[in-house]
């Protein structure tokens, strides 16, 4: 599995000018307009809608866009907590009323404070709307929505989390990280960072591909620089977890054109690494070795005001190993004893155990039995049908993703069938023979078939 | 006669006198005694198991720490040593909760709770609440007679092997509020990188002081009108749209010192704040202090681009650190502790954001952050779910953890957050007894 991660050090966010289907006019509650603006909005959020055993969390934020020569808002985008689907288009009809366009539902866009900008993401002059909600702490989780005039639609990933979906991108910038005039969405991985800077969970990028928003790198850090070059700018990092590389670094220098590249040096950890003036190239890539703490400090010099730099290192550690020597082994009529020598890596902290009565089937989670917590390398299953062929796999996951699934193995249940719900018939006729000293005892059979 | 096995069986011979005073006697073959069904219970996190037999008084009671997962199966005995799992029907009866729990208290109706089907070879039990609920087990097949248990859960020996001074801080909170005792050591792990600090703090420009979330800084009513924050607050400096103000009538030096951790820089030296640094700027702390990884943030780029082309009136303000940051082992936001969570403060009322940090003294005095922010995952997993608190429906502890995963990405919105609490819940799990049956109290 390839992994990366990025050093962005210098960045210019290009704004894009053309026909903007919403122009940004105003933000936030406050103001002359504000209470204005949150009586319209009000009209499509009634108090009722909020959940009434926590009043207090009746939270908004709202945007307003291309106001009317009469200073009424014609359009409106609200997000309300406590409402599913809660992000809202309201416009203004001619006749002075507001019609709502409703968002994609089932997106927990919730949460204690939000805020709302416009930004060209994808450089067609047309403004993306950017949501940005936090919690209890300050970390953000970050939600891209495109209005083509009718209807809204989700440009970011999204992970479903129990009722809901949630957003992939979280404590975002959106810059322009590869000088092809669309913004790419770098998602801190975890917000505050620890504090050695060791993430547990790397950055990531994600870049527009076919309109909607993919994973493109995994990255560790993300900086800007203080601007003057007689203090060079240090960033410091850690590996991920289960991260062993190896590692390229892709430099990335220059204006969208590559032109106007940045003169000067990156050392990483006290070693200068190249010479930004020594190559011909806007964009190349060099090998490297990371420590477990790593510091980058960039020197560089540049006169040129879109001058931008990014660092990208890719790292290609792999998913760990599978499992193997999956064994099992019968342990009567309906357990199964299940072993499995573990996978010969670090960064594995649990094992998926799968069953299924078809051989070679697919593991997935309709035959999964064990997984998250279960760290063990032996199992006990039970509950199983007598007379019964049991197939297994086990896989591994760790910090950089599940590993492949481990041999088959598999075992039969004995034959030995636990107790009848239905009485054997009762054996008929007992009676005592005498035989000189001993007496026979005989009786006539259950007719039951199974009586042993 | 193996369907008789285990059960009391009763020969009756018959001996016509015949008149000649014969003697009389039986044999029988292949005759097996088998031992008495027994009740094996799993901990379902580490396969550990125990067995006792259903004749063994101890079968009456088993122990298991609050936030075990574990299961409870009847079996018998084939002829040849080897068990078979019986069909039963699970049922869970009546239930004592001994905590006095919080109103806010996930599960409040359950000591344990039953995942799946009740029907079945097997029930899987979560522990969420010390006190005992009963169990009966009905065979199916009417041959074997039913079981009463009861389940007992008792706080946990430890969580984990490691940090153990946190655990006796950790499981009343939990057992109070039906949140499992490994997911807040391991919230807490996450939220102190590991290292378990009581008294860590951070300060957070993004959640009161900086850009668009401020609530604190530069022409918000919390900065001058709005208690508890009034009170707390630095003096400040007149900027571009607020007069200087005077510092907060309650503020203290320790709710100043926790700032130390961090360096300005002024005139190319640099030095770690002291008590006696006064006026210092959000962009003094946030500009000398790279390590910290603000510069990740979006508010990060306005502020510095602010910076950069001289607009000091959105880069240039006076940080409140004390009231822009976060406390404890759990790391809760003060503004997090005033609202939404109305936190009281300690005994006498006071709300300095200092006794938040996790020290004895503070925690002597109820204040801290584990209570609170224990108090905001179980708010929100009520609020995602309050079906599943009032009765729990949950068919594994894979959607347990589905629950929880929502109450923590309320209380932090990075995308990595819940998995990685979830992760570190499982250096944590509770200790189990050495006897789980028992009549001494599974010990």
């Amino acid at each position: 599995m390839m992994r990366r991660f990025l050093l962005a050090l210098c960045l210019v966010v290009i704004t894009l000018s053309g026909q903007q289907l919403l122009s940004q006019q105003g933000i936030g509650t406050s103001g002359s307009s504000g209470a204005a603006i949150q009586s319209i909005v009000d009209q499509f959020y009634p108090q009722q809608l909020i959940d009434p055993a926590y009043p207090s969390d009746r939270y908004s934020c709202f945007a307003v866009f291309q106001t009317t020569q009469d200073g009424q808002a014609s359009i409106v985008i609200a997000n309300y907590l406590n409402v599913d689907g809660a992000i809202r288009i309201l416009t203004r009809a001619a006749n002075g009323t507001y019609n709502a366009t409703e968002g994609p539902q089932g997106l927990d866009t919730s949460g204690a404070q939000c805020s709302i900008e416009l930004i060209d993401i994808d450089g067609d002059g047309r403004n993306e709307i950017h949501l940005s909600t936090s919690g209890a702490t300050a970390a953000t989780s970050d939600w891209i929505f495109q209005w083509d005039g009718s209807s809204l639609s989700t440009l970011n990933p999204t992970t479903q989390m129990g009722l809901k979906a949630i957003s992939d991108l979280g404590n975002v910038q959106l810059v322009d990280l590869y000088h092809d005039g669309t913004l790419a969405a770098y998602s801190v991985g975890q917000y505050p960072p620890p504090q050695d800077n060791r993430p547990d969970v790397p950055d990531s990028v994600f870049r527009l591909q076919n309109g909607r928003f993919q994973e493109s790198a995994t990255a560790l850090c993300l900086g800007l620089p203080v601007g003057d070059p007689s203090f060079p700018y240090e960033l410091f990092f850690g590996l991920a977890k289960g991260s062993t590389g190896p590692y390229t670094l892709r430099v990335i220098n220059g204006d969208s054109q590559g032109n106007h590249r940045a003169s000067g040096q990156i050392l990483l950890n006290g070693t200068v690494l190249t010479t930004l003036q020594s190559r011909s190239d806007a964009i190349y890539t060099i090998p490297i070795t990371l420590a477990s703490d790593n510091q980058v400090t960039v020197e560089f010099a540049t006169q040129y005001a879109d001058s931008a730099m990014a660092l990208v290192v890719e790292d290609n550690t792999p998913a760990p190993p599978a499992p193997s020597n999956l064994a099992a082994i019968s342990r009567g009529s309906t357990q199964i004893d299940v072993s499995w020598a573990p996978s010969a890596s670090n960064g594995v902290y649990a094992y998926h155990v799968y069953r299924d009565v078809n051989p070679s089937f697919v593991p997935s989670s309709v035959n999964l039995i064990r997984g998250a917590q279960y760290s063990p390398t032996t199992l006990r299953d039970h509950g199983l049908t007598p007379s019964t062929t049991y197939y297994y796999f086990v896989e591994a996951e760790g910090g950089y993703g599940s590993s492949a699934p481990s041999n088959e193995a598999s075992a039969t249940t004995s034959s030995q069938a636990p107790a009848s719900t239905t009485p054997p018939s009762a054996p008929t006729g007992p009676s005592v023979q005498a035989l000189g000293t001993q007496n026979n005892l005989s009786w006539t059979a259950s007719t039951t078939a199974d009586v042993t | 006669m193996a369907q008789y096995k285990n059960q009391h069986v009763q020969f009756i011979f018959l001996v016509q006198q015949d008149g000649y005073g014969d003697q009389s006697q039986g044999t029988f073959d292949n005759f097996y005694i088998t031992p008495a069904p027994q009740l094996t219970a799993t901990m379902m996190t580490s396969d550990d198991h125990q067995s006792v037999s259903t004749d063994d008084p101890a079968a009456q009671n088993a122990y298991f720490p609050l936030g075990s997962t574990f299961e409870i199966v009847l079996q018998k005995f084939n002829n040849d040593g080897t068990t078979a799992d019986v069909p039963a029907t699970y049922t869970l009866d009546s239930s004592s909760v001994a905590a006095s729990l919080d109103s806010n208290a996930l599960f409040p109706n359950n000591v344990v709770f039953m995942y799946g089907s009740k029907d079945g070879e097997a029930a899987v039990l979560q522990a969420v609440h010390t006190g005992t609920h009963h169990l009966t087990i009905t065979p199916s097949d009417g041959t074997t007679n039913p079981v009463s248990l009861t389940i007992n859960v008792t706080p946990p020996g430890n969580l984990g092997g490691a940090h153990l001074e946190v655990d006796s801080l950790v499981i009343p909170v939990a057992d109070r509020k039906g949140v499992l005792p490994q997911y807040i050591k391991g919230q807490i792990e996450q939220e102190s990188s590991g290292q378990f600090l009581p008294l860590s703090y951070r300060y957070e420009p993004l959640s009161g002081d900086v850009g668009d979330f401020a609530v604190i800084s530069r022409g918000k009513d919390y900065r001058s009108t709005t208690q508890p924050y009034t009170s707390y607050r630095f003096a400040t400096f007149s900027d571009c749209e607020d007069a200087a103000l005077s510092a907060g009538v309650g503020l203290i030096d320790s709710d100043v010192s926790p700032r130390s951790i961090y360096k300005i820089c002024t005139q190319g030296s640099c030095h770690n704040l002291s008590p006696s640094d006064n006026l210092v700027s959000a962009w003094n702390i946030i500009s000398a202090n790279t390590r910290q990884g603000w510069q990740k943030n979006a508010w990060y780029r306005k502020v510095y681009n602010a910076h950069q082309s001289g607009d000091s009136c959105n880069y240039l303000w006076t940080a409140q650190t004390s009231l822009a940051a976060s406390y404890g082992y759990m790391q809760v936001l003060y503004t997090t502790a005033i609202n939404p969570l109305h936190w009281t403060g300690v005994d006498d009322g006071s709300k300095n954001p200092s006794y938040l940090l996790d020290s004895s003294t503070n925690i002597a005095r109820h204040g801290g952050s584990v209570e609170l922010g224990t108090s905001y995952v179980a708010i929100n997993v009520q609020k995602a779910h309050p079906s599943d608190v009032a009765s729990p429906q949950c068919d594994s502890l894979s959607d347990l953890e589905g629950i929880f995963e929502e109450g923590w990405h309320a209380y932090n919105k990075g995308g990595g957050y819940p998995r990685l609490v979830l992760m570190k819940s499982y250096h944590w799990l509770p200790s189990i007894q050495k006897n789980i049956f028992d009549t001494l109290g599974g010990n």
